[in-house]
């Protein structure tokens, strides 16, 4: 298991530093005009020396490879340059916002859960009856609904019909919290209920289910007990493959809700080509990715037995 | 039994191609069947609820509701097809030549798409649509460039599983050559799967795009598109409900539509799935 874990996080290293890479590379692609850029938004002609000044003064004039090394550097220590608009510093206006953004996902994945499992349990156990084809129904029309639609439907008839809940609020943080999260739940909740039926329809046709039933065990129990510890692998893994669409799916929502996360703090950084911030949103975003599903791997490496006991070779 | 079920398949397989169609005849003769001009605006108009004259109403400019999200199917179809297109092809050839080269090519190229793979995908599409500026063609790009890993994946796998097959060594023992036995027998032989895929993965391309025009990263105003015209409608939606709902029930329809072709073709192909999978 150690041997594994150390394995895992040895092939992690080249990955970051092409993650790392490839988001430095593109902003400096376009980013070569940021400096040309700003001074255009602050609405002044500004002669070429002070251009050539501000650029030496943010790093621009060195050598690329200098430039990302530098900023590779910066990053693992905490120090990843000022923004070009806000002028403060990258990292701790990352570090402010992320929380908002970790717990809009959290939020999210247990409601995800607390629909998705029962639902797909149920819908796999009335197979093919009118409850299977309700939720079936259902779980087709939250999957085909964007999230930005779906967000906005909500506040329609939530806010503004039934004046039921609010867009946005300052005082009550768990109030503002439920349209975002209701809204990120649906689409993920529509996949999983699919995905979990599937899983517990597989299961069901297993041999044990069978010798189980003939044996007089009870359905519930037999579902509790067996059924859902071998499906929970499947459910691990998808959970962590969502997270990649969560963690952009936040952008969308924390920008209709005015959610002051991460994602708002980049989708406005992009509108006012703000280079330094969606540099640092682009690594962070990937690094945090990747651990999680490294975590994940590690994870169902561990709940499976047979991937546990049956050598090394992961 | 299992032909009764085989006949129910193909029959609604033939029903959902024929409301494909119709979608795709709408995109592609939208500006000749629209009532009024998407463009033209009529203050005296603005924003009027639906009404006879006006079946879906008429946004902040007096704009025919119908007219726009008629028009905007052109451009939220087409684009949404042509990039399924470009990443079903790309990613696919790559798949294949890494398969078929394994070796340093397949090795260079398979962590390139680990790299994309290990990117979130909207987070990455955003940046980079962020850094070429808005515009569709952008959006595109944007899009494509984190869509192709998935479909290299596939290809390589199925290209590997038929290579070694008896019906390839015959070929390879008759003379024909690299690129004679990639096109003519192993790209056949893998398409369904990758047809599948690609169609499963329209409606979900249809969202980013219409999520990134609506976050103003792909078309841009006046242009008519289903996900910028969302965008227009949500400061309007207590006024003028029916700004978002128009061009959004356009979105939902179309992905189900697409995402119904998928599942029906899935089983169609592959009849093994259909008794896990239901429907």
């Amino acid at each position: 298991m150690g041997k594994y874990i150390v394995k895992r996080l040895l092939q992690l290293i080249p990955i970051l530093i092409g993650i790392t890479f490839l988001s430095f590379a593109m902003m400096r692609l376009a980013g070569g005009d940021a400096v040309t850029y700003m001074y255009e938004n602050a609405g002044a002609a500004v002669p070429q020396e002070i251009i050539d000044q501000t650029k030496a003064e943010y790093g621009l004039d060195k050598p690329f490879l200098v430039q990302y090394a530098a900023w590779f550097a910066g990053m693992v220590t905490g120090d990843m340059g000022i923004s070009y608009v806000s002028h403060r510093d990258v990292y701790e206006t990352f570090v402010s916002k992320l929380p908002a953004t970790l717990l809009l996902t959290i939020t999210s994945i247990v409601l995800t859960l607390l629909i998705a499992i029962p639902l797909g349990i149920l819908s796999a156990v009335r197979q093919n009856r009118w409850m299977d084809y309700l939720i079936r129904f259902l779980s087709f029309i939250g999957n085909s609904m964007p999230n930005f639609f779906a967000a906005l439907v909500l506040i329609y008839f939530l806010t503004i019909r039934l004046n039921f809940l609010p867009v946005v609020t300052n005082d009550n943080v768990a109030r503002s919290l439920v349209l975002p999260t209701l809204t990120l739940s649906i689409s993920m909740a529509s996949k999983y209920t699919r995905q979990v039926r599937a899983a517990v329809l597989e299961e069901l046709g297993k041999d044990y289910v069978t010798g189980a039933r003939a044996r007089g065990i009870r359905g519930s129990v037999i579902i509790g007990r067996s059924v859902m510890k071998s499906s929970m692998l499947t459910i691990i893994t998808l959970l962590a493959l969502s997270i990649g669409s969560l963690l952009g799916g936040t952008t969308i929502v924390e920008t209709i809700f005015m959610w002051d996360g991460v994602g708002k703090m980049a989708v406005d950084a992009i509108t006012m080509r703000d280079y330094p911030i969606i540099q640092a949103y682009v690594a962070w975003m990937a690094v945090i990715y990747v651990l999680v599903n490294l975590v994940t791997d590690i994870v169902y490496h561990y709940l499976d037995p047979r991937v546990r006991l049956g050598g090394e070779e992961g | 039994m299992t032909g009764k079920k085989a006949v129910h398949v193909k029959r609604k397989l033939i029903f959902f191609l024929i409301l494909t169609l119709l979608l795709l005849l709408t995109a592609a003769f939208g500006e000749h069947v629209c009532p009024y001009d998407p463009y033209a605006q009529d203050l005296t108009m603005a924003q009027k609820p639906p009404s006879f004259a006006h079946p879906l109403g008429t946004d902040r400019y007096g704009r025919d509701m119908l007219s726009r999200v008629l028009v905007g199917s052109t451009t939220s179809i087409f684009s949404t097809l042509l990039l399924v297109v470009i990443v079903t092809v790309v990613g696919t050839g790559i798949g294949m030549i890494c398969a078929w080269n394994n070796g340093r090519v397949d090795t260079v190229l398979m962590r390139i798409s680990d790299l994309f793979l290990a990117f979130p995908g909207l987070v990455f599409a955003l940046a980079v649509a962020g850094v070429l500026g808005g515009g569709v063609h952008n959006a595109i790009i944007a899009l494509a460039v984190i869509g192709w890993p998935k479909f290299a994946r596939l290809a390589r796998g199925l290209t590997l599983a038929q290579k070694h097959s008896p019906y390839m060594m015959a070929a390879k023992l008759s003379g024909s050559s690299g690129p004679k036995l990639l096109m003519k027998h192993i790209l056949p032989n893998i398409a369904g799967p990758v047809l599948v895929t690609a169609v499963l993965d329209i409606g979900t391309m249809m969202m980013e795009l219409a999520g990134l025009s609506f976050l103003g990263l792909g078309v841009k105003p006046p242009m008519a598109e289903w996900g910028s015209m969302i965008n227009e409608g949500r400061s309007l939606l207590q006024a003028a409900p029916w700004m978002v709902l128009a061009p959004g029930a356009a979105v939902f329809i179309t992905v189900m539509v697409f995402n119904l072709l998928g599942d029906t073709l899935r089983d169609y192909m592959d009849p093994k799935q259909r008794t896990i999978e239901g429907i």
